[in-house]
C-alpha cells in the first residue's frame, strides 16, 4: 500500500528521532484509525496517489510547499490528530517556496548597487581626485607668481647667473642686513664668475624695503662695484630686478644705481660699449647721497620721480661701490624716462629686445637657453629693455599694443598673434623671427598655445 | 523632489497592505512592521472647529463607538478604497513613520500598495496620491489577489493556475493567476465588515438586542464558523436591549452565529463558484487537482475552508498567516522590482 520513504528522508527522519516523518505519522494514524487511502482522498478532494505521496514524504510529486501544509493539516484533521505537530516535522525538511521567475527570459538592469557600476564609479571618482591633486601640484610649483618681483639676468652660459629667486626676496625683507646678505650672495655669485681683469660687478638685486626702511642695494666690498638700482614699486609689489651687469670682458655698459629711500629698483640699461675702466662712479658719493653720483643729468630726474622718497638722505643704499676702475656706471640717457625700465646687462654677443607698452600685458622672455628673462606683468607706459642670447623667444599675452624692437629695429610680430597672444621667436643665427610652438613654452605658460611648427616666420630685420 | 530622494536614503521601502480593517506595513528585511486597525480618531477643537488626529490605529479602534461629541472615530476606507481622502494620508504618514523607528528625518520610502482588483481608476488615483502625500517618494500599486498568490507561496510564475481567494475586510478577492498574469478577478463586497452587520443584524432580529461593531466582530471571532460542526461554542455578550432600552447580557451560540452568516458567505461561495465558471478549462483543472488557497483575515473564520471545500469539491488550504499574506507577497514583489528590475506584478 504505501511505498517506502526515500532514502534521504529515512536519513532525515534519523537524525531527528523525536519528530517522525509526517507522512509516516498521518499513515500509522490513519492505519489505526482504520481508513484508507481512498477514503482520505475522497474526504479532502484530492488524489490517491497525493496522500500516497504525502505518506511517503516523497514531495517531489506533491506541489508547492504551501499545498503540502494544507494538505497535511486536512488530513490530521480529518484523523482528529493535532495538525501543528505534523506541519512542524514538514518545516524541518526546510522546502523553499516557489521563487518569483520574472519571465521566460530573466533579463536583469544594471543596478546601480552592482559591483561594475559600482567599480566604475569609483574609478571615475579616483581619476578626478588625481586629476585636481596633479592640477593643483602643477600651479603649486609654478615657479614665480605674479607678485613675487623678478629678478632676471643675462644668463650668460659661462656665468653662473645670481640666484635670481632667491635673491630676490631677501633683498626684499625689511631688514637691512638682510639686503646685506643679499649682497653678499650676488657677490658670491659674481666673484667665481671671470674675469678679475675686469672686476666689476653688475647691478645686484635691489631689496624693496619697506617704506620707511632704506633700499639697500649695495654690492660687494673688495674688489666689485655695485650698480644699486632703484626700485620702484608703483603697485606695493616691488619690480626688484637684479639688473646684472655682464661681468664678463667688460661688456657691461652702464649700470645706474639709483637709490630712492623707499623703492629700490636695480636698473640698468645696457649701453653698447665696451668695457671702459674708465667712468668709476664714486659709489661713497652715491652712498653718502641720494642721488647717483654721476648720474648726472638723469639722477634728480629719477629721484624726483620717485614720489616717496622721503628720507633720501637715509639712503646709504645705492652705493655703487667700485673699487676697481673698470666699472663703468653710467646712468643711461633713457633711464629718467622710464622709471619702470628694466634693464640686462649682457656681454657682447647678447641682443637687445626692447618693447613699449600701452596696454597691461603679460609677457614672458626666453633666451637661446631657455634662461627667463623675464616673467610678469608689463604695465602700460612702461617700457621694458631686455638683453639675452638670441634668438630670444617672446611670448606676449596682449600683443596689440606693444611694439617690438630687436636691437632697435621694430619687429612685426602680427603674424603670430592668436587670440591677441603673440608667440614668436625673435634673433639667432640668421636672425629671424620664427613662431614658437607653444609646447616649447614654459609649463606654467598660457594653455591657449596653438602648436605650430616653428620656422614659419618671416625674416627678421637683422638687429647686428 | 530632491529632499524627497534624500529622506528617501534614509528609509525603507515598504509594502502597504491598505486594508478596510487593518493596514499592515511590511519592510523589506525586517517582515511586518506594523500590524494596526485602520482606524483614525479625529478631535475637532471647541474653538475654531481645527481638526487634529487623536489616536490612530489600535488606541482609535478602541474608541470606535465610545467617543464623545469632540472625538470622531473614523475608518478612513470602505469597501477596499478609500472614503475619506485626508483622513487616509494622516493615517497612512503615521503608519509610514512609525514603520521607521527612531528616524530623526521624516520618511520618504517608496511603497507598493496593495488595492482590490475590482476599484476603479478614481479609487486607485486616490490611493496613490494618499501614499504620495504621506510622504513616499515612489508609489507601486499592485492587485491584491496577485499579492496574496505571492504572499502565501504559490507558484505564480509557472505555467499552472493557481486560485487564490483573499477575504479581506472589506472585500473578497478571488482570482486565478498563471504566468505572473491575472486569468480571472473578481472582486466583491463582501468581508469581514460584512459578517460583523450581520451579526449585529441577526442579534437585533432575533434578540431584540443592539450590539456594536467590536462586539460583533469579537462574537465573530470567538464563535463565528462557517460550516456545521458537532461542537458548540456559546458566548455571553452584552447589548442594548431595545424593548426595554437598557443594557442586558445574553447568550449566543456558534450555530446562531452560523446562522447569521449564511448571506455574506453564499455570496463568497457564489463567487468563487463564478470564477471556477469562468476559469479556462486547464487552468480549472490544475486549480481542481492542487487546490485554491485561502487568504486573509476572513479565512481564519472557522471552518471556512470546509464550507469552501464542500460548496465547490476542490480542495481548500489556508495559508500559512493568512492576515499578512497579501503585505509580504508586496514585499517579495517589492524586493524583486529591485533586484530585478522588472515590475511584472505591479503596474503605474
Amino acid at each position: 500500500m504505501t511505498t517506502p520513504p526515500q532514502s534521504h528522508d529515512l536519513d532525515e527522519v534519523a537524525t531527528i528521532p523525536v519528530l517522525r516523518g509526517p507522512g509516516e505519522q498521518l499513515r500509522s494514524a490513519r492505519e489505526a484509525a482504520g481508513t484508507s487511502v481512498h477514503e482520505i482522498a475522497t474526504h479532502m478532494h484530492l488524489d490517491s496517489r497525493v496522500i500516497l505521496a504525502l505518506e511517503a514524504d516523497d514531495y517531489d510529486q506533491l506541489p508547492a510547499p504551501t499545498f503540502v501544509r494544507g494538505y497535511l493539516r486536512g488530513y490530521a484533521r480529518l484523523l482528529d490528530l493535532d495538525p501543528e505537530p505534523i506541519v512542524r516535522a514538514f518545516e524541518q525538511r526546510d522546502l523553499a517556496p516557489p521563487s518569483l521567475v520574472a519571465d521566460i527570459s530573466e533579463k536583469s538592469r544594471v543596478h546601480g548597487g552592482d559591483f561594475p557600476i559600482r567599480l566604475v564609479t569609483y574609478i571615475v571618482v579616483a581619476a578626478l581626485i588625481v586629476l585636481v591633486v596633479l592640477w593643483w601640484r602643477s600651479q603649486d610649483f609654478a615657479p614665480v607668481r605674479f607678485d613675487t618681483p623678478f629678478a632676471g639676468d643675462s644668463s650668460l652660459p659661462e656665468e653662473e647667473s645670481a640666484i635670481v629667486p632667491q635673491e630676490a626676496p631677501e633683498a626684499q625683507s625689511a631688514a637691512p642686513p638682510a639686503s646685506e646678505q643679499a649682497a653678499e650672495l650676488q657677490e658670491e655669485t659674481v666673484t667665481p664668475v671671470e674675469a678679475e681683469a675686469s672686476p666689476e660687478t653688475r647691478a645686484p638685486a635691489a631689496g624693496a624695503l619697506e617704506p620707511d626702511t632704506q633700499a639697500v642695494a649695495s654690492v660687494a666690498s673688495g674688489t666689485e662695484s655695485a650698480s644699486p638700482g632703484e626700485t620702484e614699486a608703483p603697485v606695493a609689489e616691488t619690480l626688484a630686478l637684479a639688473a646684472e651687469s655682464g661681468i664678463a670682458a667688460g661688456e657691461n655698459d652702464s649700470a645706474e644705481a639709483l637709490g630712492s629711500t623707499g623703492e629700490v629698483a636695480a636698473f640698468a640699461l645696457p649701453a653698447e660699449g665696451e668695457a671702459e675702466p674708465a667712468e668709476d662712479l664714486p659709489a661713497d658719493a652715491a652712498a653718502s647721497e641720494p642721488e647717483v653720483p654721476g648720474g648726472e643729468t638723469s639722477a634728480p630726474e629719477a629721484n624726483a620721480e620717485a614720489p616717496l622718497a622721503e628720507t633720501p638722505s637715509e639712503s646709504p643704499a645705492p652705493s655703487a661701490v667700485s673699487e676697481s676702475a673698470d666699472v663703468s656706471v653710467e646712468p643711461t640717457p633713457s633711464a629718467p624716462a622710464a622709471e619702470q625700465d628694466v634693464s640686462f646687462v649682457s656681454d657682447a654677443s647678447a641682443d637687445r629686445l626692447q618693447m613699449s607698452f600701452t596696454v597691461e600685458c603679460w609677457l614672458e622672455v626666453y633666451d637661446r637657453d631657455d634662461e627667463r628673462l623675464f616673467y610678469g606683468l608689463a604695465q602700460p607706459g612702461e617700457q621694458l629693455s631686455l638683453s639675452g642670447r638670441g634668438p630670444i623667444r617672446v611670448v606676449l599675452g596682449n600683443s596689440d599694443g606693444v611694439e617690438v624692437r630687436y636691437n632697435g629695429t621694430p619687429i612685426e610680430f602680427d603674424s603670430f598673434v592668436t587670440r591677441g597672444v603673440a608667440r614668436f621667436s625673435v634673433g639667432g643665427s640668421p636672425p629671424e623671427v620664427t613662431r614658437t610652438p607653444a609646447r616649447d613654452a614654459d609649463a606654467d605658460a598660457d594653455a591657449e598655445s596653438d602648436a605650430q611648427p616653428a620656422g614659419e616666420g618671416e625674416p627678421a630685420p637683422d638687429g647686428g | 523632489m530632491f529632499l524627497k530622494r534624500f529622506r528617501g536614503l534614509f528609509s525603507t521601502d515598504l509594502s502597504i497592505d491598505l486594508g478596510t480593517a487593518n493596514t499592515l506595513i511590511y519592510a523589506r528585511d525586517k517582515g511586518i512592521v506594523l500590524n494596526e486597525p485602520s482606524v483614525v480618531a479625529i478631535r475637532t477643537e471647541p474653538d475654531g472647529g481645527t481638526k487634529s488626529i487623536a489616536a490612530v490605529g489600535d488606541a482609535a479602534k478602541s474608541m470606535l463607538g465610545r467617543t464623545p461629541g469632540n472625538i470622531q472615530a473614523i475608518r478612513p476606507l470602505k469597501d477596499g478604497v478609500i472614503a475619506d481622502f485626508t483622513v487616509t494620508e494622516k493615517m497612512l504618514q503615521h503608519f509610514i513613520h512609525r514603520a521607521h523607528e527612531n528616524s530623526f528625518l521624516r520618511p520618504s520610502p517608496r511603497v507598493l500598495v496593495c488595492v482590490p482588483c475590482g476599484s476603479t481608476q478614481v479609487e486607485r488615483r486616490a490611493i496613490r496620491e494618499s501614499a504620495a502625500g504621506a510622504g513616499a517618494r515612489g508609489v507601486y500599486l499592485m492587485e491584491e489577489p496577485m499579492a496574496a498568490a505571492i504572499g502565501a507561496g504559490l507558484p505564480v510564475s509557472e505555467a499552472r493556475g493557481s486560485m487564490v481567494l483573499d477575504i479581506g475586510g472589506g472585500t473578497t478577492e478571488v482570482a486565478v493567476i498563471s504566468l505572473n498574469g491575472i486569468v480571472y478577478s473578481e472582486s466583491v463586497r463582501i468581508g469581514g465588515d460584512r459578517f460583523d452587520e450581520a451579526v449585529i443584524n441577526y442579534v437585533r432580529r432575533n434578540f431584540s438586542t443592539l450590539i456594536g461593531e467590536a462586539t460583533a466582530e469579537r462574537i465573530k471571532h470567538e464563535i463565528g464558523s462557517a460550516y456545521p460542526s458537532n461542537s458548540m461554542a456559546e458566548i455571553e455578550v452584552r447589548g442594548r436591549n431595545l424593548a426595554e432600552g437598557i443594557p442586558r447580557s445574553f447568550v449566543l451560540n456558534s450555530n446562531e452565529i452560523l446562522e447569521s452568516l449564511q448571506e455574506p458567505l453564499s455570496g463568497i461561495v457564489t463567487a468563487v463558484k463564478t470564477a471556477l465558471e469562468q476559469t479556462p478549462p486547464e487552468l480549472g483543472a490544475d486549480v481542481a487537482e492542487r487546490g485554491m488557497v485561502l487568504t486573509g483575515g476572513g479565512a481564519l473564520l472557522k471552518d471556512v475552508d470546509r464550507l469552501l471545500m464542500e460548496e465547490t469539491g476542490i480542495p481548500v488550504i489556508i495559508a500559512d498567516d493568512p492576515l499578512t499574506c497579501v503585505a509580504k507577497g508586496g514585499g517579495r514583489a517589492l524586493k524583486m522590482l529591485d533586484e530585478k528590475g522588472v515590475d511584472v506584478f505591479t503596474y503605474e
